[in-house]
Order: C-alpha cells, then sequence, then structure tokens
C-alpha cells in the first residue's frame, strides 16, 4: 500500500531539487490554487499563469514558508491572491468588473479537497460566520480582498456612499473577529 | 483615547484588507510603528482576513496545468533561471560586505551619488526620470509618510508597467557626518538594500530611483533608514530609525 508523502516530506524534497515532490504538490493543491487566482481574475489564462507562477515560486524558493508563521495551505493561498492581484493591476484598468461576488455555498467541498492538511476548526467557524453578515457587508469585502479595491474604489463601483462602504467594511470584519476571539476562548477552555 | 487614534484604529479592518487609500494606509502604518494595541488588533485582523481565501468556490483547475509545470521545470534546467530576477542588485553583494566593508561603504555612497540620488542642484536622470513620469498620464503615485520627522514628504512616481519607480522626497531630517541614509526594499523573503547616500540638501527635493529587480507591485514596501555612514552593520536590515516609508502591498500573515 502506497502511503501519502507528508507535506514537511515534500517541502524537504523541493528544496533538494526533486521536481516529482513538487509536482505532487501540485497535485494536491493545484485546485485551491487555481481557485483563488479565478476569483481574483475572472480569466482563465490568467488564473492558469499565476497557478503556474505561484509553485515556480515553492520550486525556487520553498525555503520561504515558515511553519512557525502559520499553515502551509494560508500561506500559500495568500501568496497566490497577492500574485494574482498584482495581475490586477498590471493590466488595463478599465475592464468590466462583475458587481457582485459570491461565497462559496458548499464550503465542505474544502474538507474533501484539503484530506492532506485539514481546514480548522476555526475556518470552518469563519466560513459559517460569514453568513452572518449582511450581503452588503460580504460584497464590500469581498471587493476589497479579492479584488484589492479601496473603499473608494468600491464606492464608486457599486455607487454607494463612501461612508456606507467603511461602515460596512468595518463593522463586518468586527463580527468575523469576534467569532474567531470567542472561538478562541471556547477552544481554551475546552483544553483546560 | 484621542479622537485621531481612534479613527486609525478603526482603519485597521480595511488596512488588513487593503482597501485604504495610500495616505490612511501610511497613517495607520505611523500608528503601528509605536502603539501595541493597534499591533494586536492587526495580528487578529490578519488572522481573520487569511482565512477569507477558504470563502473562494473551489473548482477543477485545468488538467495541462501539471504538464505545463513539468515542462516549465524542464526548460528552467536547460536555460538560465529568469528569475536571475529575484537576484539581488549589485549594491549588496555578500563578498563586498564580508571582505571590503569600508571599501564597500565608500563605494556605496559613490555609486548611490552619482547613479541614484540627484540633489536639487543635479540635473542628471533621477529627476528626468521623475519628470518624466510625472508627465505621463498613466504613471501613478503613492504618498510617501516620514516617520523619523513628520515634516518629510514626498511621493513615489511608479510607470505604468511597474518596471520603474522614482521617488521625490523633501524636508529628510539633517544627518552628522557618521550618518547616512539607506533605502531599502522589501518583499516576501524580507529586506535587501538599495543603497547608502547623503543629500547635500535634506530639504530637497531629492531623488531617488529604485533599483528594481522585478515590477514595483511584486514589493510589499519601500523605506530609507537612518544608519551608520557605511550602512546597516547588519547588512540585510535596518537598524536605525526610518526616516520614511512607502507601502505597495499590506503585510499579511502566514
Amino acid at each position: 500500500m502506497t502511503q501519502t508523502p507528508s507535506l514537511t516530506s515534500l517541502l524537504t524534497r523541493i528544496q533538494a531539487g526533486e521536481e516529482d515532490a513538487l509536482l505532487a504538490l501540485h497535485d494536491r493543491y493545484v485546485n485551491l490554487v487555481y481557485s483563488v487566482a479565478f476569483r481574483v481574475l475572472e480569466h482563465q489564462q490568467d488564473a492558469e499563469e499565476v497557478t503556474q507562477d505561484v509553485f515556480i515560486r515553492l520550486w525556487r524558493k520553498s525555503e520561504m514558508y515558515d511553519p512557525e508563521k502559520g499553515k502551509f495551505t494560508t500561506w500559500l493561498l495568500t501568496m497566490t491572491r497577492r500574485l494574482a492581484l498584482n495581475r490586477v493591476r498590471h493590466r488595463t484598468r478599465h475592464q468590466p468588473l462583475q458587481k457582485t461576488l459570491s461565497l462559496d455555498e458548499h464550503p465542505h467541498m474544502w474538507e474533501d479537497q484539503l484530506v492532506h492538511e485539514d481546514l480548522s476548526e476555526l475556518q470552518l467557524v469563519l466560513l459559517s460566520a460569514l453568513d452572518q453578515l449582511s450581503t452588503q457587508q460580504q460584497q464590500a469585502i469581498q471587493l476589497a480582498y479579492f479584488r484589492g479595491m479601496t473603499q473608494a474604489d468600491i464606492a464608486h463601483h457599486l455607487d454607494r456612499p463612501l461612508g456606507t462602504v467603511k461602515s460596512h467594511i468595518r463593522l463586518g470584519m468586527q463580527k468575523l473577529r469576534e467569532i474567531w476571539l470567542a472561538d478562541q476562548t471556547a477552544q481554551a477552555g475546552s483544553s483546560e | 483615547m484621542s479622537l485621531d487614534r481612534e479613527r486609525l484604529l478603526n482603519l485597521i479592518p480595511a488596512y488588513t484588507l487593503g482597501a485604504l487609500s495610500n495616505e490612511e494606509a501610511a497613517e495607520v502604518e505611523a500608528l503601528l510603528a509605536t502603539d501595541a494595541e493597534a499591533q494586536a488588533l492587526l495580528a487578529d485582523y490578519q488572522a481573520v482576513a487569511d482565512t477569507l481565501t477558504y470563502a473562494v468556490p473551489v473548482q477543477s483547475a485545468p488538467g495541462h496545468l501539471r504538464d505545463d509545470l513539468r515542462q516549465r521545470l524542464q526548460s528552467d534546467a536547460e536555460t538560465p533561471s529568469d528569475e536571475a530576477d529575484l537576484q539581488r542588485p549589485v549594491i549588496d553583494m555578500p563578498v563586498w560586505r564580508r571582505f571590503l566593508v569600508p571599501v564597500a561603504a565608500a563605494l556605496a555612497l559613490f555609486i548611490a551619488g552619482a547613479l541614484l540620488i540627484v540633489s536639487r542642484s543635479g540635473s542628471t536622470s533621477p529627476e528626468s526620470l521623475y519628470n518624466e513620469l510625472a508627465a505621463a498620464e498613466d504613471s501613478r503615485a503613492i504618498a510617501l509618510v516620514g516617520d523619523f520627522d513628520e515634516a518629510t514628504n514626498g511621493e513615489l512616481l511608479i510607470s505604468s508597467d511597474g518596471e520603474h519607480a522614482v521617488i521625490r522626497v523633501n524636508q529628510l531630517p539633517a544627518l552628522t557626518v557618521e550618518q547616512a541614509f539607506q533605502l531599502w526594499l522589501v518583499d516576501d523573503d524580507g529586506a535587501v538594500s538599495g543603497g547608502v547616500f547623503q543629500f547635500e540638501s535634506p530639504e530637497g527635493p531629492n531623488y531617488i530611483v529604485l533599483p528594481l529587480d522585478k515590477p514595483v507591485d511584486d514589493y510589499l514596501r519601500f523605506g530609507v533608514s537612518i544608519e551608520p555612514a557605511g550602512g546597516s552593520p547588519l547588512g540585510n536590515r535596518p537598524t536605525g530609525p526610518r526616516a520614511f516609508g512607502v507601502t505597495i502591498n499590506p503585510p499579511q500573515s502566514g
């Protein structure tokens, strides 16, 4: 029976220059990376190129990942988002953007994807917490995070007062943080 | 709590999302540099923001990506890496630092003075590049924020393709002969020196051409610190106070 290699062993092998290890890591994470890139770019070819860039960076600089700073998946996906946003900034600023962004209606799929590095309870809590935000709060937060828009950009894009957009972002993020803190407290209590 | 501090604390959630204007982001960063409560809030909000990537609907990547990656690896193995890209400018060569520190310091000052920086009396490329970018309709500007002295002001101008960038800065703090300014380029890998220099007229305007080895948007921020005359003794990070900074991409945890 073949044993699935651990993430640590794959990263070690990648640092040693083993291409097969990178391809194994690619198999494991490519859907997640591509999904985030596509969410930001909404353009298949651009998303493919960013996905490629992410794995090439991993190949050349896998030592950049520091396990002490957090989960590998989080690190990988925040890097993907940043590279995708860089590409957004490089391309024309006059391309029309969709006015709506949808949250994942099936967050459990992430669990299926992350068979080797499970989502933490906290992340699942936060995913469900997003549902507790108003549609406007979700929209403002997502346009900022996934489109790289400033609050002023969002106000213009949605034709809403700037103050309203600022409130949506601030109150929405405060709500998510409250849930995050409450979950941390509950976890600390249960481990005592 | 002052009203202004409260206002800035309320901006931290948007700062974490990268949703502030450059001016607002600079204000928040100035608070973050000294305020422990602000730093703790930022850490919380970063942790929250990082989970947003998990809210993206999962879809299958095109099947050819694996073969594309394999071909890219083969291609890279056969030809010199185009990401010599990520190798650093000549100014910060470790060999020089290791063996020729005094010479390197003097040379860096000379090179920086000759190539990177032009004071008000200067007339060569940095100021010309600045004027060229200022005249271009598709360039963009990011305000810089003075940290050591609030009077320090100016902006970073970036070409439309992100390949060229020049800083114009006014009202820099006056240095002693034992001190120098040092430029830092910060990306995911950390800080790299962009040169050590001094200005004849700190009040400016003074110009600094950034020695980019990749597009501006691939950096997190740029900053200029006040260091000993030969540059930071640590080589790869500043030791002195920051004279000013410019943020390109807000920091991320993870």
